[in-house]
């Protein structure tokens, strides 16, 4: 998993790369350290003032600890009863929505492997954008777009990839 | 909604603020490298950050001065809490201590 580490910016990575390899190196492979590691990496570009040394208030002010909360259950934001309640209706309407659009799709273009392909997208989708209520919560607009896009892509490109496949096999 | 407690523009730690805190508890005893901070937070909170969040922490802290590397043999660098990082982190405990004494005092009253 270390060559996630290149999504870093060299700058950060000079100063922290040894150390966070060697600390990734010690993890098992599981999505939830990827994408930790890839918002890590996004965060580091977005804020690259935080590789770069400055000096502390002289007072020792608790300037920023007065921001700081602490939520023992987990990195981000916590996730409310409201919060699961707007997830699950974004999962349910879009998948109901994407649903009916891949039905409308098929009876335009009946047996288009392509289309077909895309008839497990249903669900997906909305639960990629559920995500900005419940794991991506409180993080960037910018970083729940690029996390949200990249996973959004790379399932439409397998998918198409495997239809693809198939019509040549 | 914006507590009255907070000052203008102390929510720059975003996501952060709870990896922060607690790795500056971790650093409370002595120095440590990003492993044994992992490991520790663990053991007394029951949190485990990724590399991702920790470092995303580290990296803040360390840019404030709360926080410093200190020289090692191998890849894995120590940190360890600075005064403003000590005074800091006795602060903010105090205040969180504050904070629950009038909340179970609250709800033994309830």
């Amino acid at each position: 998993m270390t060559w996630l580490l290149k999504l870093y910016p060299p700058r950060w990575r000079q100063r922290y790369g040894g150390e966070f390899a060697e600390l990734m190196a010690g993890q098992p492979f599981s999505i939830t350290t990827v994408v930790d590691v890839i918002a890590g990496a996004i965060d580091a570009w977005i804020d690259p003032q935080s590789s770069t040394a400055q000096t502390a208030d002289a007072t020792g002010e608790t300037k920023m600890f007065a921001g700081l909360k602490l939520r023992c259950a987990g990195a981000g934001e916590p996730v409310t009863a409201a919060d699961n309640r707007k997830a699950t209706i974004v999962m349910i309407f879009g998948t109901l929505l994407l649903t009916v659009l891949w039905i409308w799709g098929l009876r335009l273009y009946p047996d288009n492997p392509y289309i077909l392909s895309l008839g497990t997208m249903s669900f997906i989708p909305p639960y990629l954008l559920s995500m900005r209520y419940t794991t991506l919560k409180g993080r960037p607009g910018s970083v729940q777009a690029v996390m949200i896009g990249w996973q959004l892509l790379a399932v439409i490109a397998i998918m198409l990839g495997a239809a693809w496949l198939s019509e040549r096999i | 909604m914006k507590r009255r407690t907070e000052p203008e523009g102390l929510d720059e730690f975003g996501r952060f603020s709870e990896p922060a805190l607690l790795i500056m508890v971790s650093l409370a005893d002595g120095p440590k490298h990003g492993y044994a901070i992992t490991e520790d937070i663990n053991a007394f909170a029951g949190v485990r950050f990724g590399p991702g969040s920790l470092y995303g922490a580290i990296a803040r802290l360390e840019s404030r001065g709360l926080i410093e590397g200190l020289e090692s043999e191998d890849r894995r660098n120590p940190y360890q809490l600075t005064g403003a990082g000590e005074k800091a982190l006795r602060a903010r405990l105090q205040s969180m201590q504050a904070v629950a004494r009038i909340g179970q005092k609250r709800l033994a009253t309830a």
